[in-house]
């Protein structure tokens, strides 16, 4: 088995030197959900676009959890970059505080919340459904 | 110059301001119980485990004006007491300030597990998640392909809510105290040189109730209560022991929206309110203990049957019929009484 790892590589590349600093250069995103735990609540859209193309966080599949907490890397972004992201969560019975961040690493700060200030309260079976658009820094 | 203090409460309902956001579920409280002590106890009664439900209920020889609320529900924060609920009653001038403590097993933040285990057996795995518009889509093809997921999405707590409404529980001890309508003021004495305001308590009221749901659809309810209680505030009244207990059943008879109909209604998808008839039954019983000459009204024994019907209309619109039978058994006499009310109910439900 050749592993990617192992392979043999010029260390006085150049290019492989410009990738490295790239690649330290870029700011993982991530999309952040908290709720107060123990409430039953589905994750069914998390869709966001850079560019022109648009992506589902989700990879096709809802996600349903009580454990207050869901954490998904949206990927490497470069310092500059705009992010729309949409997304949509089912409460299965009132929820008194649900919040929406998105943090990025190098450094790390975060740089979107829904709402924008303290919580939000979710009322059964009300979607909350909301927009919210990141610039990477 | 007499003075004197009066309590009165003033109930005020503006049923108009409230918005669909409001109604929420009512998952226990749709079917069974809110009312399960039309009569007798219906002063110290607690009602269901809902946020907040109002009732005024008017028969021939009593009124109520009553709010039971659960305020903590309110806080942000979830704890072992969201269940606990205040009544305000004023019943024929009589002034009801109680609090009791629950339990109600449809709170996923105070049981062991019950709505979490529901949600993981009735919600998928596999719920896909909202699609993305394809790159040759149109916007209206897209819009209609989302609103048909819309739809599905709604669809799929229908079984969580049903399994819900199955073997639901809720149970409530509480403690009420009644004042008379003079709590205070310069000394009135009365053609027997007796102070007629001599005291402001009339009754401490402790009680226990419970409440199943089978289904959506039957539900029952038990409950006991244990009342301290004097006729009037005159002085020379003395407070006599009380026993009573209350049983009652409820079946949605007649369902007036059913299969697709009910699917795609909205407050049934919100709150899982069912538009129906409902036909209940309670039974109330009570029972003094001590001397006779300070029952009230020298009643010694009081049995109560009140069979009803619920109209639910709207989670906004709901009242009841009820013909409660009475048959009081006193110190030298027996009667037998029938006593018609309208009752209209007003609820806004659980905030868990």
């Amino acid at each position: 088995m050749r592993l990617k790892l192992f392979q043999k590589i010029k260390v006085t590349d150049k290019l492989l030197e410009d990738k490295i600093v790239s690649t330290l250069g870029q700011r993982q995103v991530y999309f952040v959900l908290k709720w107060t735990k123990d409430a039953p609540l589905l994750l069914y859209q998390l869709h966001y676009k850079v560019g022109s193309t648009t992506k589902d966080g989700l990879n096709g599949q809802a996600i349903k959890d009580t454990d207050g907490d869901i954490s998904i890397l949206l990927g490497s972004f470069n310092p500059g970059d705009s992010i729309k992201i949409s997304f949509g969560v089912k409460p299965f019975s009132d929820i008194p505080q649900a919040l929406v961040t998105i943090p990025q690493t190098n450094p790390i700060q975060v740089i979107g919340r829904s709402p924008e200030n303290d919580s939000k309260s979710l009322d059964s079976f009300v979607d909350w459904e909301d927009n919210l658009t990141v610039t990477v820094k | 110059m007499k003075i004197q203090f009066t309590i009165s409460l003033f109930l005020f309902v503006h049923a108009v301001s409230w918005t669909n956001a409001q109604n929420k579920r009512m998952f226990f409280g749709s079917i069974s119980t809110s009312h399960a002590k039309p009569e007798l106890f219906n002063d110290i009664s607690f009602g269901n485990m809902d946020l907040l439900s109002a009732n005024l209920k008017y028969s021939k020889d009593q009124s109520l004006q009553k709010i039971t609320f659960s305020p903590l529900k309110l806080m942000k924060k979830s704890n072992l007491l969201n269940d606990t609920r205040l009544n305000f009653t004023q019943k024929d001038g009589i002034s009801t300030f109680g609090i009791a403590f629950g339990l109600d097993n449809t709170n996923p933040f105070n049981t062991l597990g019950h709505v979490k285990k529901i949600f993981n057996e009735k919600i998928p795995n596999n719920i896909p998640s909202k699609p993305v518009q394809g790159a040759a889509e149109s916007d209206v093809d897209y819009a209609e392909r989302l609103k048909v997921y819309a739809k599905q999405l709604a669809w799929i707590q229908i079984p969580y809510m049903e399994a819900m409404a199955k073997k639901s529980v809720s149970f409530l001890i509480g403690y009420n105290i009644s004042l008379f309508e003079l709590i205070g003021g310069d000394p009135v004495k009365n053609s027997d040189s007796l102070v007629s305001n001599k005291y402001s308590v009339k009754s401490h009221n402790f009680s226990a109730d419970f409440n199943y749901g089978f289904n959506k659809d039957f539900g029952v309810s038990l409950g006991a209560a244990y009342i301290k209680k004097r006729q009037s505030a005159v002085e020379d009244q003395k407070m006599i022991d009380y026993i009573g207990y209350n049983v009652g059943i409820s079946w949605r008879a007649i369902c007036l929206k059913d299969g697709d109909e009910l699917k795609n209604d909205d407050d049934y998808l919100k709150s899982f309110f069912i538009p129906s008839i409902v036909i209940g039954c309670s039974y109330e019983y009570q029972k003094a203990n001590g001397d006779s000459k300070y029952f009230e009204n020298g009643i010694a024994y009081q049995h109560v049957i009140t069979p009803y019907l619920d109209f639910k209309i709207s989670p906004k619109n709901q009242f009841r019929l009820g013909v409660p039978i009475k048959r009081y058994d006193s110190v030298n006499k027996t009667q037998v009484g029938l006593g018609p009310f309208i009752q209209y109910s007003l609820s806004l439900s659980d905030t868990n």
